[in-house]
């Protein structure tokens, strides 16, 4: 039921920017921003649900919340990242996606060290 | 809101290309250019704080 009006959404929006895209191609690529943040905003709501049902199963299962948020704090980099490098590539700028990608991912990296660290100290003790 | 938003710039863009096609034939480069400038910059006011919003929301959700 929601997946029709985002499809309708979408569709509606690569409409309306096809005919633009020979005179005017900024304004197609504001369109495609436009719809872009649109269907966004309908993913947060899901993604709410997903953090609420999460942070509820933590209780269950002991994990360390550290970790959780370190998780957490990925998918949003990979989320805000995925969106700038699609927007980018739309207008035809794919070396700035490209650049936006490579810093995503030596932040995904960096926000993981701890989480690294942590796994080699237990396999240390181990050994 | 958000979804007459892309109508609001479909209608834009549409309205500054038939004015800039108008004012090129009728020989003036100048106002043509000015006009897609302008909404340009229109256009850009009405999705920055949109898109702001989003980023806002994404912060405060994922901690980021």
């Amino acid at each position: 039921m929601d997946i029709l009006r985002i499809a309708v959404l979408g569709i509606a929006g690569v409409l309306m920017a096809l005919p633009l895209r020979k005179e005017k191609a900024e304004y197609s690529a504001f369109i495609c921003m436009a719809v872009c943040t649109c269907i966004f905003l309908f993913v947060i709501t899901k993604v709410e649900t997903v953090l609420a049902f999460v942070k509820r199963l933590e209780t269950f299962v002991s994990i360390d919340s550290a970790y959780l948020a370190l998780v957490i704090k990925m998918v949003g980099i990979t989320y805000v990242a995925e969106f700038a490098i699609n927007v980018c590539r739309d207008a035809g700028y794919g070396a700035i996606g490209n650049q936006i990608e490579i810093f995503a991912k030596m932040s995904i990296l960096v926000v993981s060290i701890p989480v690294l660290t942590a796994f080699l100290e237990t396999i240390g003790s181990f050994i | 809101m958000s979804v007459n938003l892309i109508f609001k710039i479909a209608a834009v863009g549409i309205l500054v290309t038939v004015i800039s096609q108008v004012l090129k034939h009728s020989g003036r480069e100048e106002h043509a250019f000015l006009t897609s400038l302008a909404g340009l910059i229109i256009v850009l006011f009405w999705i920055v704080p949109y898109i702001y919003e989003l980023f806002e929301t994404m912060q405060t959700l994922f901690a980021l």
